[in-house]
């Protein structure tokens, strides 16, 4: 049934659900501190409220679906993440009751899998700055928008995590994962 | 000092005695009863000032405080005014009393001419906080990110410009005057009014300003490590992931009635 033949906008949902769905998967990944079941979760959730926000015609037209399933995408995982907070402890990561999907993991390098448990172990609110400016890619004033902070309580955040995040930066580089494995995407 | 009575007591003549008459015996004697006369005379001035002052004040404050203020700043007028140059005493006082009561407000609050209380309050808890918070990575919560912002505020100040930054130490962290600090500088007091308000310009935009935080070296590693992960994770999903994902979703649409 995928496809929805004679349903233009149907075809376009579908172009851009493979296009997109693997880059957002693994950001969603990363923001739920490398859980595959609630990224793919967020996933599904958003080109859900995707196809809605497309046949509502009373909703505020979107210039760039990319860009809006992006930020809808981080949203939705930093929601999951937190209705699950307190139950992402490190290990979970490797836990197939928690992570359904342990293969999709198997082939992910040690180094990125510590950058998920690191992610996983920041605070909420580290981790919720941090996903949307460098996973959403949003500037600091939209960030503290979407967070009802102050944009000095957001810098502040992101200094925070920063400071817990750059150790593990020198690692990855120093294992040759930084620089080099670039735009391998599918 | 001021009392009408005391005034007689002291042994002064009662009968009334013009303004013009008590200024030119007061500068001519500087005879200390006669000054106490005229700040007694010229004292409404004070009451007057301090109405207009209180109501613009951006802190509350007792009408007694900028009145005793007010008070100091006549007393300063009575003994520098200069009679007979074209300049009414009263415009000269006015002057007086009003920069006297807007020392007392800035003592009040610190010194605020922008009205930005919460800069400067945390400029004040840092200045308590003797040795500024090293690493506290693990701990979370609004104390962790509250000393976040004073160690991003001590950079802050750190890279002023060297004479804002000295005002600003001097008068968060001594706990100087404008006029003590103007003194140290070799400034007038206005230049360092003008220093203190650049340098909280700055800092205000300093922790404020969107975009990357200007201390921070690793910050591009940092954002790099992630997008090298998230496309590490994007590279497990498979392609029959996809086709069974997204026939899910088509089915949860058509039963909820979306299509």
């Amino acid at each position: 049934m995928p496809g929805q033949p004679g349903r233009p906008v149907g075809a376009a949902f579908d172009a851009l659900y493979r296009d997109l769905r693997p880059r957002l998967l693994g950001k969603a990944a990363l923001v739920c501190g490398g859980m595959p079941a609630l990224a793919h979760d967020a996933v599904q959730e958003a080109f859900y409220q995707c196809w809605r926000r497309m046949n509502d015609p009373d909703a505020e037209p979107v210039r760039a679906w990319d860009a809006w399933l992006t930020t809808t995408v981080v949203r939705e995982a930093i929601g999951l993440s937190r209705r699950h907070s307190g139950s992402i402890p490190l290990d979970d990561v490797d836990r197939p009751a928690r992570a359904p999907e342990p293969a999709a993991l198997m082939d992910v390098k040690e180094g990125y899998l510590k950058v998920c448990r690191a992610i996983a172990r920041l605070p909420l609110r580290q981790r919720e700055a941090v996903a949307l400016r460098h996973l959403a890619g949003l500037p600091t004033a939209e960030i503290a928008r979407t967070m009802g902070i102050e944009t000095s309580t957001v810098r502040a955040l992101l200094s925070q995590a920063r400071r817990t995040l750059a150790p593990l930066s020198q690692e990855l580089r120093r294992m040759g994962l930084l620089d080099g494995e670039r735009g391998g995407e599918q | 000092m001021t009392h009408r009575q005391n005034l007689r007591l002291a042994g002064l003549p009662a009968e009334p005695t013009t303004p013009d008459e008590l200024w030119r015996a007061y500068k001519a004697t500087d005879e200390r009863l006669l000054r106490d006369q005229l700040i007694h005379y010229y004292m409404p001035l004070v009451r007057y000032v301090a109405d207009r002052v209180s109501v613009g004040a951006p802190v509350h404050a007792e009408q007694a405080d900028l009145v005793s203020a007010g008070m100091w700043g006549l007393f300063d007028a009575v003994r520098r005014f200069t009679p007979d140059q074209g300049v009414r005493f009263e415009t000269y006082a006015v002057i007086h009393i009003r920069g006297a009561m807007i020392d007392e407000l800035r003592r009040l609050r610190r010194w605020s001419p922008a009205g930005d209380a919460s800069l400067e309050e945390l400029l004040d808890s840092g200045a308590e906080e003797h040795d500024l918070p090293g690493a506290a990575a693990e701990d979370s919560g609004a104390a962790a990110e509250d000393r976040e912002l004073l160690r991003l505020l001590a950079h802050a100040v750190h890279a002023l410009p060297e004479r804002e930054k000295t005002v600003v130490t001097l008068f968060f962290y001594e706990g100087l005057t404008r006029v003590e600090i103007a003194d140290v500088l070799g400034l007038t007091a206005q230049a360092v009014d003008r220093l203190h308000a650049e340098a909280l310009t700055r800092l205000r935009a300093a922790l404020a300003a969107p975009g990357e935080d200007p201390f921070d070296a690793g910050g591009d590693l940092v954002r790099d490590m992630l997008h090298e992960t998230e496309q590490a994770l994007s590279r497990t999903v498979t392609r029959t992931d996809t086709d069974d994902a997204l026939a899910a979703l088509w089915r949860r649409i058509a039963s909820d009635g979306q299509v």
